[in-house]
C-alpha cells in the first residue's frame, strides 16, 4: 500500500518556487529519510503532507486518499513530531499527551490507555505527573514524540527529532523510531545527522532547490555518484610497493599512496580483492589493516548538492 | 467534545498561571482595599458621622416669610452638615461664582420660589445640596397650602423641620458609593479589560510555544479551535471576576445593590468584549511585543475615560466627558452605578449593546484573519 503518493507537487511563495514538481512515493512500512540543505523545500513538502500548507498544484495522497478531499481522514492518520519542542510547560506530561490525543477523537478508557502506552513507549511513564519544566532536553524531545504517536497514526512525520540532545536520549529516540516502524508505522524522517539517516532509513530522498534530485536505498544513492569501489590497505612499509604493478591488476582504476596507506580504486564490475591482497603477501609486504570503503551518504549528498547537509 | 477539551485546556493554563491569577484576582482586591481606604474622604457614602463640607452662596429677594423660612433652614443644615453659607445681593455674582467653581451651589430665593444653580464639578456634594433644598421647597409649599386651610397646625409642623432634612439627606447619602464601593466596581471593570491579555496569549501563546503547528495538524477545524479558545478565556475570566466580587461583597462588605444579577450580566458582556479584543489583536498584530504595547497603552487610556481611576465629573470638563463616550468602560461603569445606586436600568441596554457590538466586530475580524492565516 502506498502511504504517501505525491505527484507534480508545486508550491510557490510569491516569485520563489519552494517546491518544484516533486514526485514521491512511500510504501507502507518504510522509514523514508528526507534530506536537503536549509531552504531546499524539505519543510514546505512536509508541511503540505501534514496539511499545514496548501499546494499551488499537484496531488498529495495519504493512504491512497487525497488530502484536500479527505482532510479529516488524512489528518487522523498522521502524527507530526515538529522540529521545535511543541508542548505545554504548565500541563503535566500525561495532560500534554492526553490533550493532543483528545483532538484526534479519543476519549474515555481508550484515551487513558493510549496515553499511558505512548508515555511508556518513550520511557516517561514514571514521570507522567511531572511538568515538562522539570525535564531535560532529551525528555522533552521524548514527550514531543509521545504527543504525536498516542493516537496511533499510520504515518509519522519526524522533523529533526534529535536536535540538541544528549547521546543517551538520542539513542533512545532512534530505538523508538525503529520500534514504531516494527509496529507497522511508516515514517518520514528528516535529520541533519547523516549517520542517523544511514542507520535507520530504508530509503532516502534528497531535495535541493525545490526538486527531488535523487532517491533510493543507500546503495542506490552510492551507485549514482560512483562506479568504483575503494580498498584502503594499511601496510607496515611502502618501500617495496611498485604502483604500476598494482595498476596492472585487472579492474584497478587508480592507486594512491599516502604515508603507509594504499588506496586502490577498482571497477565495481570486477571482483579483484584477492588479487590485490595477493600482490602484497607475495611481495612480503606486511598488511596491518584492510578496509573496503564505499562513499557514505554525506559524500553522496555533497556530490549531488555541492553543499554539506549542515550548511 | 473537541471544543470542550480546548476550553478546559485554556482554563487549566490560566488557573496554573500564578502571575495571571495574582493580576486578575488578588490585585483588584488589594487595590479595592488600598484605594477604598486612601480616598475615602473624596467620596460620599455612609461613613458614620455625616457631613457634606461644602460652600454655598445665596441671595434673597423680598418675600419675608420665605426668607425667614430659608434662613432658619440654612442655619439648621449649615451647622449640621458643615455647609458654609455666604450671602450676596448680586444675582450675577452668584452665578459667576458657580461658574468659577468658587462655590458648590448658588441658591436664589425669589419672591415666588427657590432656584438652585450647581457646579457639576462638585459632583455628589452638589447633588446632595440640591436634594436637600428640593426637600425644603416641597415642605415649604406643603406648609403654605396647609396654612391656607388650617393656620393653627403650622407651628407644630415647623418644630419638626430639622430632623426631616437630616433624614432626607441620610437617605440620599446611602445611595451614594463609598470609596471602597466605587473602587470595587471600577477595579473589577479595569481588571476585566486587562483580561484581554488572556485572549491575546491564548492565541499568541500557541505560536510562542510552537504548539500552533501541532494543533493545526490535528483533525480539528479552525472554527473549533477559535471557539474553544475564546470560550475558555471567557470562562476563566468570568470565574476570576466572580471570585473578586464574592470577596468584595462578603469580606470587604462593599455594596453591590439589590440587582446584582443585572450587574453580573453587564460585567459578563465586558468580559466578552475584552477577550474578543485580545483574540482579535493577537491575530491582527501577529507580534507579541507590539500587541502587548498596544494593550498597555490603550487599557489605561480607556480606563481613565471610563472613570476607573477617579470619577470624571470631578474634572468638570465637557471635552473629556464627550471623549469618554468612546470608552466601553464608561458605559459599563455608568450603567452599573445607576443600577446599584438608583435602581436605574436606563443605561443597561446601551452598555450591553456597546460591549456586544465591539465584541462582535473584533470576533468577526479575528475569525476572518484566523481562517486566512497559515503557520
Amino acid at each position: 500500500m502506498k502511504v504517501v503518493k505525491i505527484e507534480g507537487l508545486v508550491k510557490k511563495f510569491g516569485d520563489l518556487t519552494a517546491v518544484d514538481k516533486i514526485n514521491l512515493t512511500i510504501e507502507e512500512g518504510e522509514i523514508y529519510g528526507l534530506l536537503g540543505p536549509n531552504g531546499a523545500g524539505k519543510s514546505t513538502t512536509i508541511n503540505i503532507i501534514s496539511g499545514l500548507l496548501s499546494a499551488n498544484s499537484g496531488v498529495v495522497e495519504i493512504l491512497e486518499k487525497d488530502i484536500k478531499k479527505h482532510s479529516n481522514f488524512t489528518k487522523k492518520n498522521i502524527g507530526v513530531v515538529p522540529q521545535d519542542i511543541a508542548i505545554y510547560e504548565d500541563l503535566t506530561a500525561y495532560e500534554n499527551v492526553k490533550f493532543f490525543a483528545s483532538l484526534y477523537g479519543l476519549k474515555g478508557e481508550e484515551l487513558k490507555q493510549k496515553v499511558n502506552t505512548a508515555l511508556e513507549f518513550v520511557g516517561l511513564s514514571d514521570r507522567a505527573k511531572s511538568f515538562p519544566k522539570e525535564f531535560s532536553g532529551g525528555m522533552k524531545r521524548r514527550l514531543n514524540i509521545a504527543c504525536a504517536i498516542a493516537h496511533r497514526p499510520k504515518l509519522i512525520i519526524m522533523d529533526e527529532p534529535t536536535v540538541g540532545i544528549d547521546p543517551q536520549s538520542r539513542n533512545h529516540i532512534l530505538q523508538s523510531v525503529k520500534k514504531l516502524n516494527e509496529l507497522g508505522c511508516t515514517i518520514i524522517y528528516t535529520s541533519h545527522y547523516m549517520e542517523e539517516v544511514e542507520e535507520i532509513c530504508s530509503r532516502v530522498g534528497i531535495i535541493d532547490h525545490g526538486k527531488l534530485i535523487a532517491e533510493g536505498t543507500k546503495e542506490e544513492l552510492q551507485g549514482i555518484i560512483t562506479d568504483t569501489n575503494t580498498v584502503m590497505i594499511t601496510v607496515e612499509s611502502i618501500v617495496k610497493i611498485i604502483e604500476d604493478k598494482l595498476k596492472g591488476i585487472p579492474g584497478v582504476v587508480s592507486v594512491e599512496i599516502d604515508e603507509n596507506i594504499v588506496k586502490v580504486n577498482s571497477s565495481k564490475e570486477v571482483n579483484n580483492l584477492d588479487k590485490i591482497i595477493g600482490y602484497f603477501t607475495n611481495n612480503g609486504i606486511k598488511i596491518r589493516n584492510v578496509e573496503s570503503k564505499a562513499p557514505d551518504l554525506e559524500t553522496v549528498f555533497l556530490t549531488l548538492t555541492g553543499r554539506k547537509l549542515r550548511d | 467534545m473537541k471544543i470542550l477539551n480546548i476550553m478546559w485546556k485554556e482554563i487549566k493554563h490560566n488557573l496554573r498561571d500564578k502571575k495571571a491569577m495574582f493580576m486578575m484576582v488578588l490585585f483588584p482586591i488589594v487595590l479595592i482595599l488600598i484605594l477604598g481606604a486612601a480616598l475615602s474622604q473624596y467620596f460620599g457614602g455612609d461613613n458614620g458621622e455625616f457631613t457634606i463640607d461644602a460652600k454655598v452662596i445665596y441671595s434673597m429677594d423680598n418675600n419675608q416669610s420665605l426668607n425667614n423660612a430659608f434662613t432658619s433652614f440654612k442655619d439648621s443644615i449649615g451647622k449640621e452638615l458643615k455647609i458654609t453659607f455666604d450671602d450676596t445681593k448680586d444675582i450675577n455674582k452668584g452665578i459667576e461664582s458657580i461658574k468659577d467653581s468658587k462655590y458648590t451651589c448658588y441658591i436664589r430665593v425669589t419672591d415666588k420660589d427657590i432656584k438652585i444653580y450647581k457646579n457639576k464639578r462638585f459632583g455628589q456634594n452638589a447633588s446632595y445640596i440640591e436634594s436637600i433644598v428640593n426637600t425644603f421647597v416641597d415642605r415649604s409649599n406643603a406648609i403654605g397650602e396647609i396654612g391656607k386651610v388650617n393656620p393653627k397646625v403650622i407651628q407644630g409642623i415647623l418644630a419638626d423641620t430639622k430632623s426631616e432634612y437630616t433624614k432626607a439627606v441620610s437617605l440620599e447619602k446611602k445611595k451614594a458609593p463609598r470609596a471602597k464601593d466605587y473602587y470595587a466596581v471600577t477595579m473589577i471593570t479595569l481588571m476585566i479589560l486587562y483580561g484581554s491579555a488572556t485572549g491575546f496569549y491564548a492565541i499568541a501563546g500557541e505560536k510562542i510555544r510552537n504548539t500552533k503547528q501541532r494543533l493545526l495538524t490535528a483533525p480539528i477545524t479552525k472554527p473549533e479551535l477559535f471557539i474553544g479558545k475564546t470560550l475558555g478565556c471567557v470562562a476563566i475570566t468570568t470565574l476570576q471576576i466572580g471570585i473578586v466580587i464574592l470577596v468584595s461583597k462578603y469580606l470587604l462588605n462593599t455594596y453591590w445593590g439589590e440587582n446584582i444579577w443585572t450587574v453580573m450580566v453587564i460585567l459578563f458582556s465586558e468580559v466578552c468584549v475584552s477577550i474578543s479584543i485580545g483574540v482579535g489583536l493577537a491575530l491582527l498584530i501577529n507580534n507579541e511585543s507590539t500587541g502587548n504595547g498596544i494593550m498597555n497603552a490603550a487599557i489605561p487610556f480607556m480606563a481613565f475615560l471610563g472613570g476607573n481611576y477617579m470619577p470624571l465629573e470631578n474634572m468638570g470638563s465637557k471635552a473629556i466627558d464627550a471623549i469618554s463616550k468612546i470608552s466601553p468602560l464608561r458605559w459599563t461603569n455608568q450603567s452599573i452605578f445607576k443600577v446599584i445606586y438608583g435602581n436605574d436600568f436606563s443605561l443597561v441596554s446601551t452598555a450591553l449593546l456597546v460591549n456586544i457590538g465591539v465584541a462582535a466586530v473584533f470576533l468577526v475580524i479575528a475569525s476572518i484573519q484566523f481562517r486566512k492565516e497559515a503557520i
